[in-house]
């Protein structure tokens, strides 16, 4: 389960006022955003020559992130097929927090299984000979303190990044020990044309039934029926992305006034329904081919 | 790495540099339009990002003092600054000597007095390693808090020396020990270095820190060398800010 | 494009220290030949130090560390040191910078005003804060500044038909007038000795704040001025809709209605009336009926004060109104990239068109 949002502090009449203009029809969110509409993001990738792979990113609401790759040869294991989950690790560092803390754990999870997906043929290409393998090294650092939920900016600047990673060319034979060419120029993307994408994930709020909300502020996640991180993947062919992965976020609904006599929006009891979920994730796939369109215009531009 | 080849007989070392030359320096401020003042430093291929938070309400009472602001450091490498990928733990000895070291230079530099009952909070995160990493992090920390408005004496820099020891063999003439400026990684993992911290990149020195064994003689040449790379840098890290606060109040006066 | 990823803006870079480390010798050979500075304005002159930097602008900043005067007459104000003397001196008379910032002259006060600073609090400020804390006869209240402000429990109305004394109940009771989350509007009414400001909500204006939203800026956007609350007019039908603007950077947007601007029957309130005059009403939490056109604007306003900050002019009544109605001219003109939010392009058209120059190259615009 995941952990629950941080903690803002928020009186009842903003997230009542909040509620409402969510829930109407259409909704208003409060800085006249679309329902699909993310705040301007700006993003830079290959910031880090010592590094295979780099990028870093700044979210809407001024939450800058900075994610490294690194790949290192590994001896592999001869039966050991089922243990190549272990040859990607991810660490998250967030800003003033301690290494296990739950948020930090949660990101890290997200990102490394939807790398990790039985479809996903990442693990191939890390293969060097039948002996020896890639061992890939993830570290995003969080520079802000998370000013909202940071899945998503987490997320995309990893995808960056791996779109950005090289990995040295092979000139040994494949029985002999792993010799590699010393020139740059000569290292092969670890995500070419032709290969399936490195996923996102998407964080999506519900409010009532209709309403649906991407890029949520920190006060929209507050207010939230139902908190959603969605993880896709998209291949080359750029069809409609697939869902790999739902994880459910802790919403807030619990925080409204209690007060409910005057026409404050009591909290909806008892979940979400399935319908809902389902008008989420068809929403989510459409979004999501925007977002992949739009990362692959910053590859292209670098 | 062999002695020979951090400094060549013309007198030129691995990165081309002369003896008492400075890498490149290039720095920005507000980087990080979240933070209350932030920096980035790229010196030689040594690449650090700093925040400030603060003056601040402190989190912790022990952090609230009567006499003024407690100054609060934190240094995060990151797992792919090195050549080689290393997480750190979190009580990592190096790391918290750091933190000290720069926590004790920074209380002195800053008037804390006139924020008593408040933190400054100051965040680094080293991207990249490649030598002098005290000296940047302290000259980050420096650009941080002028952005951040946070009142100091003077600029606090930091530069490094190192001291390169050859051998005479045949010719005893030969033998003698040449200080280096600004150490980069590979020199810094042969040679003995020296950090030196001033304030106002003057002779006030604040921080002094020696790695390795050298001799007492050798050690007032290599700070001498040191404090005049500091001076270097204090005009350097001037003219940043001053670009960055001119087109500040540019944008304003609109 | 619902999504749009930008690339880095490089504001100066070190090619600006490269250009400047080359002519920093240009220049202070020019000094010292005795070129004539600008804008003196017959003031006694600078030192040597001041003189050397004036580079084309009218103004320009100082550095920590940098002698601004050492002319005995000055004295010293924030952002500067004495320095100590040195030898061969009686006293200190150089007055240093402690920021970079602009060098202000009042009367015979210098002081520098740094170019980025966390609010401070004065006397007379009207702040928007949020409740922090509950403690036993007072509030902690967040304002954005160094510390956070206290808030007494005698410094608030208590609803009630006479002016009473605070009992116990009182103190047993704070959380149903100010509770932890709360958002209020109050002025600042002293300070403590090591700068904390200490509010009140001692007037009918003051108080809870209800029935709108709250935006988060720099302070640095919102000077102090006549009148930090202001009324707009809305357009599309969305009513009157109040913005208040706090001077550390606090500001709220709500609908207008009958208590928010301290009146009671349209005539002020008298402060021996006060507590007759507060009803529980004023420490309610739950909001009116605002109607979604209304809603509308408030998001609309709240861009537009937004927009103002990002692009580093002053908020104020005419520049407010200004931005407003640029903005609703470009939302009925329906383009193709219609973007509410004002967070990019759309937001520096509405500003340049309030301003009337391009922001870039601060040339006027020909209208």
């Amino acid at each position: 389960m995941a952990p629950s949002t941080l903690t803002t502090l928020i009186s009842p009449a903003e997230l009542s006022y909040l509620r409402s203009s969510l829930a109407l029809v259409p909704p208003i969110r409060p800085d006249a955003r679309t329902p699909t509409q993310f705040r301007p993001l700006v993003a830079e990738i290959d910031i880090l020559p010592s590094t295979n792979g780099s990028a870093r990113m700044v979210w809407g609401d001024g939450g800058e992130c900075v994610v490294g790759i690194k790949a290192e040869v590994e001896p592999t294991e001869p039966t050991s097929y089922g243990k190549r989950r272990n040859w990607v690790e991810v660490g998250v560092e967030v800003q003033g927090q301690r290494d296990d803390d739950p948020l930090g754990v949660f990101l890290g999870m997200t990102v490394g299984e939807s790398l990790l997906t039985p479809t996903s043929t990442l693990t191939e290409r890390l293969v060097i000979t039948p002996k020896f393998h890639w061992k890939l090294y993830i570290d995003i650092l969080l520079i802000t303190p998370p000013l909202s939920h940071p899945a998503t900016l987490l997320s995309l600047s990893t995808n960056l990044a791996l779109r950005s990673t090289r990995i040295p060319r092979l000139i040994s034979e494949s029985d002999e020990d792993p010799i590699f060419d010393d020139d740059w120029d000569a290292s092969i993307p670890l995500y070419s044309i032709t290969s399936q994408l490195p996923p996102i994930t998407l964080l999506v709020v519900s409010v009532e039934e209709r309403n649906i909300f991407f890029d949520p502020t920190r006060e929209e996640l507050s207010v939230g029926d139902c908190v959603l991180a969605i993880s896709l993947a998209s291949s080359p062919a750029h069809d409609a992305p697939k869902v790999i992965g739902v994880r459910t976020l802790e919403s807030g609904t619990g925080g409204i006034a209690a007060d409910a006599k005057d026409g404050v929006v009591a909290a909806s009891i008892g979940g979400v329904k399935r319908r809902v979920i389902k008008r989420i994730i068809k929403e989510s796939l459409s979004v999501g081919k925007e977002v992949f369109e739009s990362l692959q215009g910053v590859v292209d531009a670098n | 790495m062999s002695r020979h080849e951090l400094l060549s007989p013309e007198g030129l070392r691995i990165d081309g540099r002369r003896w008492n030359e400075l890498r490149l320096f290039e720095a920005r401020l507000s980087t990080t339009t979240a933070a209350d003042g932030s920096s980035y430093v790229e010196w030689g291929n040594t690449k650090i990002i700093c925040t400030v938070a603060g003056p601040v309400e402190p989190k912790m009472g022990s952090n609230r003092s009567q006499d003024g602001a407690t100054v609060v450091v934190e240094v995060c490498f990151a797992a792919f600054s090195g050549n080689d990928r290393k997480k750190r733990a979190r009580g990592d000895k190096r790391v918290q000597e750091m933190q000290t070291a720069l926590q004790r230079t920074f209380s002195e530099a800053i008037l804390t007095q006139l924020h008593p009952r408040s933190e400054i909070l100051i965040t680094l995160h080293i991207l990249s390693q490649d030598g002098s990493v005290l000296a940047a992090c302290v000259n980050a920390c420096t650009l941080a808090l002028v952005d951040a408005g946070v009142p100091m004496s003077d600029y606090v820099v930091a530069c490094t020396a190192g001291s390169y020891f050859v051998r005479g063999g045949n010719n005893p003439e030969d033998e003698g020990e040449d200080p280096l400026l600004d150490m980069n990684n590979l020199e810094e993992a042969d040679l003995p270095s020296v950090t030196v911290g001033t304030i106002g990149g003057g002779e006030k020195i604040t921080l002094l820190q020696l790695e390795t064994k050298v001799r007492l003689e050798k050690l007032e040449g290599m700070m001498a060398v040191a404090l005049d790379g500091c001076g270097k840098l204090r005009e350097l890290m001037d003219e940043i800010v001053r670009a960055h606060g001119n087109e500040v109040v540019r944008r304003i006066a609109l | 494009m619902p999504i749009s990823i930008l690339p880095p803006r490089r504001a100066h870079t070190s090619k600006v220290a490269e250009f400047s480390r080359s002519s920093y010798d240009d220049d202070r050979s020019a000094a010292e030949e005795g070129e004539a500075d600008v804008d003196m304005e017959g003031d006694i002159p600078m030192s040597g130090a001041l003189q050397r930097n004036k580079r084309g602008g009218r103004t320009s900043i100082v550095t920590p560390g940098e002698v601004v005067t050492d002319d005995p007459q000055w004295m010293r104000g924030h952002g500067t040191y004495l320095a100590v003397a040195e030898e061969g001196e009686e006293v200190g008379t150089r007055i240093v910078a402690t920021v970079a910032g602009t060098v202000t002259k009042v009367n015979k006060l210098l002081s520098v005003k740094p170019l980025r600073a966390r609010y401070t609090p004065d006397i007379g400020d009207l702040v928007v804060g949020r409740i922090m804390e509950v403690q036993s006869k007072r509030w902690k209240v967040d304002i954005n500044s160094t510390q956070t402000a206290h808030l007494l429990l005698s410094s608030i109305n208590l609803p009630g038909g006479i002016l009473r004394k605070r009992t116990s109940t009182d103190e047993l009771q704070i959380r149903t007038f100010f509770s932890e989350g709360d958002l209020l509007v109050a002025e600042v009414q002293s300070l403590f000795q090591d700068g904390a400001a200490s509010l009140h909500t001692r007037s009918l204006k003051y108080g809870k704040l209800r029935n709108g939203y709250f935006v988060k800026v720099d302070a640095k956007g919102i000077q102090r001025s006549k009148s930090h609350v202001l009324t707009l007019a809305t357009a599309n039908g969305g009513g009157e809709v109040d913005v208040i603007l706090g001077v550390n950077g606090y500001v709220w947007i709500a609908k207008k209605t009958s208590l928010s601007d301290g009146k009671k029957d349209g005539k002020e309130v008298s402060i021996t009336r006060l507590e007759e005059e507060a009803s529980e009403a004023i420490y309610s939490s739950v909001n009116e009926f605002i109607a979604p056109a209304t809603r509308r604007e408030i998001a609309r306003v709240g861009n537009c004060v937004r927009a103002l900050v990002r692009h580093d002019v002053r908020v104020d009544e005419e520049m407010l109104n200004a931005v407003y109605e640029a903005a609703v001219e470009e939302s009925m003109e329906e383009r193709g990239d219609a973007d509410e939010s004002l967070d990019g392009d759309g937001g520096r058209r509405c500003v340049e068109k309030a301003l009337g120059l391009d922001l870039f190259s601060g040339e006027f615009k020909d209208k």
